[in-house]
């Protein structure tokens, strides 16, 4: 029995110590976890729908206006962008790592509205009717090359010999960018916008703008947060150092108030910390700064059950009862209060799950996920590390609680 | 090993300490006021770090020729190259119009941006009340149906005397405000209420073994030196995580760490001081009117 014990807690602490040594050296979780743009750097703007009057916003258009958007956004090459709808007007766009963010910026926002009118300025042809515009050079001068769909190529047709020897002028944005005089009949539905690109760069995103097509309603961005790659990596380092400083903290302050019981809670917190950050791996959590503070205070919350645990424990103790049975007692009686005093703290962290903000939601996600985890291994966990060692008769079980 | 401290007894002297501190705390929110960052009050934000030392007055000069002479300009740092520019709410053109302007002072590289509309603002300002009025009535709720309504009253009475000392503080320090500090806020309603809930759980259990002609004050005082101990040690492993945090975490979380460090330091005094004697003085006006009618016509 007691050697049974003393085997069993010292194989079940090497398991622990290995397993954590395997996830925190060999092959850090850390490294196969999300981050968030704050960490990774990157940029978040959230765009509103203005609606021009008579035309009201609805479903249809908000999800044409993110097809837009995410159309321009593949081209950008950004990997895992999000692009998600925010309420019934809005759009939140998250493009973590972008290299050139005033760039990406003015290429998101930018409406390309293509307009090609008769001389006497009724419109014939929009951006609506091309099936491609590329971005190309033509005697030594940056352009679009357009190419209409069949019913564009078919009015464009009929305008070139109606309007022969005329000007169609071309606009951009409702600004005239050319007016080039028709010398012949163009059947062929193609055409060559020279505006004033002044590179090739240029005309290309313009291209790409005609391409994806005109934005359904006018997009007015209402926040935006960049940060860049070396500020997101300074936070990962603050935060880490951050983390391993409060862990060792605690853990200090746990040896120091309960000794070896202090001890196995402290393998119990280290446990903890590894299926919280698991637990964020494994639903595919975006971790962000906000996230990160969840979990450093949730590892400072984890210890209070083993707190509220073994104080109990050193009472029925000091009572008169016997190791075996103060514990089995202090942990019976703890329980409840624990679950009780978790309980408004999960409260609050659902609140503000329901109605925070991105970050805010990971945060609150963070605490919710950490709650539940901590009954476990605060109860569970450090209640088998205690009965075997009270089993194997350790160390005056007594004196570790009473002090 | 065993401490005895009456906590009943001089209720009336923690009570006045508690006013004196809510007192200063109150001059904090409403005469120095909160300091309010562009997430409340609409208007961006641009860390920038160039290439060699500017002086503050550089960028002033170029805002003032933008017309944004209600920006603030702060040195980040000791090197006399990095800056905070908070401009209020500008368009995305005059904002690539500042950018191309502030070239002039020299190379720069633009470290974080954020820049938030004043709809937004308003909005978290609506969201944060909607929050703490909905985590108040759950938190009633809760205690009420767990342990009874005196509990949740009492309970809700120090938590909110919690939070105003907490913010208050946060005023005087006069920290800049993002979104973040709503989310200490929304979590000190929680979190401090498990201390009040592990006081009352004992207070509860101990009710339960009363000996006869045991006074119900000596009851509660017992209760809360059982559980002072375990009050201490936890608040203590909370505000290691926070200080760490505070001071190792980073400038964009330190509005959430300190609020949080202060509510969590007010909200064990609070719970040890000011929610089991509200508790018992109503506990014993109630029975004295029991006593005084011997056919008491509602049940407790």
């Amino acid at each position: 029995m007691r050697q049974r014990s003393i085997l069993t807690l010292v194989l079940l602490v090497a398991v622990l110590i290995a397993g954590g040594s395997y996830l925190s050296v060999f092959n850090p979780i850390t490294n196969h976890l999300k981050y968030g743009l704050d960490l990774r750097g990157g940029i978040a703007a959230t765009y509103q729908a203005e609606p021009r009057p008579g035309e009201p916003v609805d479903s249809k258009t908000m999800s044409k206006a993110i097809q837009i958007l995410s159309f321009r956004i593949n081209k950008l090459g950004v990997t895992e962008p999000v692009i998600q709808q925010v309420g019934k007007t809005r759009i939140s766009v998250q493009l973590p790592g972008v290299k050139n963010q005033e760039q990406a910026l003015k290429f998101l926002g930018e409406t390309a509205q293509l307009e090609i009118k008769s001389p006497t300025g009724q419109v014939l042809l929009t951006g609506a009717d091309l099936s491609n515009a590329v971005g190309s050079i033509q005697q030594g001068q940056y352009g679009v090359s357009l190419t209409f769909d069949s019913k564009g190529a078919a009015i464009f047709k009929a305008a070139s010999i109606k309007y022969l020897h005329q000007t169609l002028p071309i606009y951009l944005n409702g600004k005239l960018v050319e007016a080039p005089v028709i010398k012949q009949v163009i059947a062929g539905g193609q055409a060559f916008m020279s505006g004033n690109f002044t590179s090739l760069k240029q005309a290309q995103n313009t291209a790409l703008l005609l391409q994806s097509g005109a934005l359904p309603v006018p997009l007015k961005r209402i926040s935006l947060v960049t940060v860049s790659a070396t500020l997101g990596h300074q936070s990962i380092i603050a935060s880490e150092r951050a983390a391993a400083i409060a862990i060792v903290l605690i853990a200090l302050a746990m040896i120091f108030w309960y000794r070896l019981a202090g001890l196995l809670a402290d393998i119990a917190l280290g446990a903890y910390a590894f299926l919280l950050v698991g637990a964020l791996w494994a639903i595919h959590a975006t971790i962000t700064i906000p996230g990160i503070a969840g979990i450093i205070l949730s590892m400072g919350m984890a210890v209070d059950a083993n707190v509220i645990i073994f104080s109990r424990v050193r009472e029925e103790m000091v009572n008169g009862k016997t190791p075996r049975a103060a514990i089995e007692v202090g942990f019976r009686n703890a329980i409840r209060a624990i679950m009780d005093s978790n309980a408004t703290t999960f409260i609050s962290a659902i609140i503000l799950f329901f109605l925070g903000s991105g970050d805010v939601k990971g945060f609150a996600l963070t605490l919710m996920i950490g709650i539940i985890i901590s009954l476990f291994t605060a109860v569970f966990l450090t209640r088998a590390f205690i009965r075997l060692a009270a089993d194997a008769g350790w160390a005056r079980i007594r004196a570790v609680f009473v002090g | 090993m065993s401490m005895k401290i009456d906590f009943i007894k001089h209720w009336k002297r923690w009570f006045i300490l508690s006013a004196v501190v809510t007192v200063i705390a109150l001059y904090g929110i409403f005469v120095r006021g909160l300091n309010y960052g562009i997430d409340f009050t609409g208007g961006t934000q641009m860390n920038l770090k160039f290439s060699h030392t500017i002086t503050t007055q550089d960028v002033t000069r170029v805002l003032d020729q933008d017309r944004l002479s209600q920006s603030t300009v702060v040195m980040i740092g000791s090197t006399h190259r990095q800056v905070l520019v908070t401009t209020p709410t500008i368009s995305v053109s005059q904002r690539s119009h500042l950018l191309g302007q502030l070239k002039t002072i020299g190379s720069y590289q633009e470290i974080s941006t954020s820049q938030v509309s004043s709809i937004i603002g308003q909005q978290t300002e609506r969201t944060a009340l909607l929050a703490v009025i909905l985590a108040t009535v759950a938190i009633i709720l809760y205690i009420t149906i767990r342990f009874e309504f005196r509990f949740a009253v009492a309970g809700i009475i120090a938590l909110l005397l919690d939070v105003i000392m907490a913010v208050g503080m946060v005023a005087l320090i006069h920290v800049v405000l993002t979104t973040y500090f709503i989310m200490a806020v929304l979590t000190i309603f929680g979190y401090s209420m498990n201390d009040r809930i592990i006081v009352f759980d004992r207070i509860r259990e101990n009710l339960h073994r009363q000996k006869k002609n045991e006074p119900i004050q000596e009851v509660v005082n017992r209760s809360l030196n059982q559980v002072l101990v375990r009050s201490i040690n936890t608040s203590t492993t909370v505000m290691l995580a926070l200080a760490a945090l505070l001071v190792l975490g980073g400038a964009s979380l330190r509005d959430f760490s300190l609020t949080m460090l202060l509510g969590v330091f007010f909200g064990t005094f609070t719970s040890l001081f000011i929610a089991s004697p509200v508790w018992l003085l109503w506990r014993l006006r109630d029975d004295a009117r029991r006593k005084a009618n011997p056919k008491p016509a509602r049940a407790d």
